[in-house]
């Protein structure tokens, strides 16, 4: 039997419960909102925006916050890292995990534009 | 597949949408990309597991991605889209000989330390082990040549941005062939930056109005449990194996990429 790390005792544990978490969330609402839509009959594709949640009808709303779930989860992972490194006193990685995630961040407002 | 081979799949799935399903390219690329979220996840929750996914060399290699991806405009204006096909069919079907030829790399059982073998990574450090799953045997690795990773991953980067597609096709030959890390250990780290970068594109299209609910619905309900699937098949299917299909996937990927240069497929 393999001894597993501290790395994998720890950092890996607190990454997974974000990936399990993040999917099993995302993937209810998304399944919900589904059968909701094939229950009402809603079959006519509409196009989803955040800021317009409450304007799309039920179905749709629970879908898109799915997405929405499925969408933060990576980003949450990469903060979840920096927490893990820094804890372990592991700064190098600790700093290009912040890289990572500042360099997501200005990819997104970029995009906005 | 996706989560098989280490990509997102946004190269199969996108001309699907389009020519299969008559989508506009934009909401096929959004649906492409909560599938590819879906399929990192998913996978994601057994690789980090494993011990197949370095967390380090994700991040290390993301730096890299996420700067390419950003500076794909940049790349647009000088070289034409047409010569930028042609350069990554090339690049393809050369990765893909390379990867069909090419042994298994980095790989080698480590003895136990103390009567006990250590799995997982090394920290400070981008090197790492894990237990087979074939055999049993503990196997460790160690990246070689950062810097020739950081600019296959800054080109893997510029891909994604300026074609629209993951990039895990060219992360995971860029890890066994320039960086010696073992398939399957490629495979899962891979895995985890896809999902990173596809995550910031997906925000991108949300706010713009890019997401169909109910079509992007079914397609990350379908790639999450084919994601799942995958992961299984991967643990007792060979790393060699792995590489060659990979090889014959780049090839097709190739192919596709050819004939968009050439004006005779628009996919």
């Amino acid at each position: 039997m393999a001894e597993r790390t501290e790395d994998r005792g720890e950092g890996r544990r607190a990454v997974r419960g974000v990936l399990i978490t993040g999917l099993i969330v995302g993937m209810l609402l998304v399944a919900a909102g589904l059968l909701l839509a094939l229950l009402e009959g809603d079959t006519i594709a509409r196009a989803f925006t955040p800021a317009a949640m409450a304007g799309h009808g039920l179905p749709s709303a629970l879908i898109g916050s799915g997405i929405l779930v499925l969408a933060a989860t990576p980003i949450v992972r990469v903060l979840t890292l920096i927490g893990v490194f820094a804890r372990r006193r592991d700064l190098r990685f600790a700093l290009v995990a912040a890289t990572v995630a500042l360099l997501l961040a200005i990819g997104v407002v970029l995009g906005r534009g | 597949m996706g989560a098989l081979l280490g990509i997102g799949g946004g190269v199969l799935l996108i001309p699907i949408l389009v020519l299969g399903f008559d989508l506009p390219i934009r909401v096929a690329a959004a649906t492409s990309l909560v599938a590819v979220v879906a399929t990192s996840t998913a996978a994601g929750s057994r690789y980090v597991a494993e011990g197949y996914t370095n967390m380090r060399l994700a991040m290390t290699l993301e730096v890299a991605t996420t700067a390419g991806a950003l500076t794909g405009g940049l790349t647009a204006v000088v070289l034409s889209e047409r010569t930028l096909l042609l350069v990554f069919a090339g690049l393809l079907v050369l990765t893909a000989g390379l990867l069909f030829s090419g042994r298994e790399a980095g790989e080698r059982e480590v003895p136990p330390a103390g009567g006990r073998a250590l799995v997982g990574e090394v920290p400070g450090r981008l090197a790492g082990s894990f237990v087979s799953p074939r055999t049993g045997e503990v196997v460790s690795y160690r990246a070689v040549r950062l810097p020739l990773g950081l600019a296959g991953s800054f080109v893997a980067g510029n891909a994604s941005g300026l074609l629209g597609v993951g990039g895990g096709f060219l992360k995971v030959p860029v890890m066994r062939l320039a960086m010696g890390i073992p398939t399957r250990v490629a495979v899962g780290t891979s895995n985890f930056m896809i999902g990173v970068t596809a995550a910031a594109g997906l925000l991108v299209y949300l706010q713009k109005g890019f997401v169909f609910p109910l079509i992007a619905a079914p397609v990350a309900l379908g790639v999450a449990g084919g994601a799942l699937a995958g992961t299984r098949l991967g643990s007792m299917v060979p790393g060699r194996l792995l590489a060659r299909a990979l090889a014959v996937l780049l090839v097709a990927i190739g192919i596709q990429f050819l004939l968009r240069a050439l004006g005779i497929w628009h996919g």
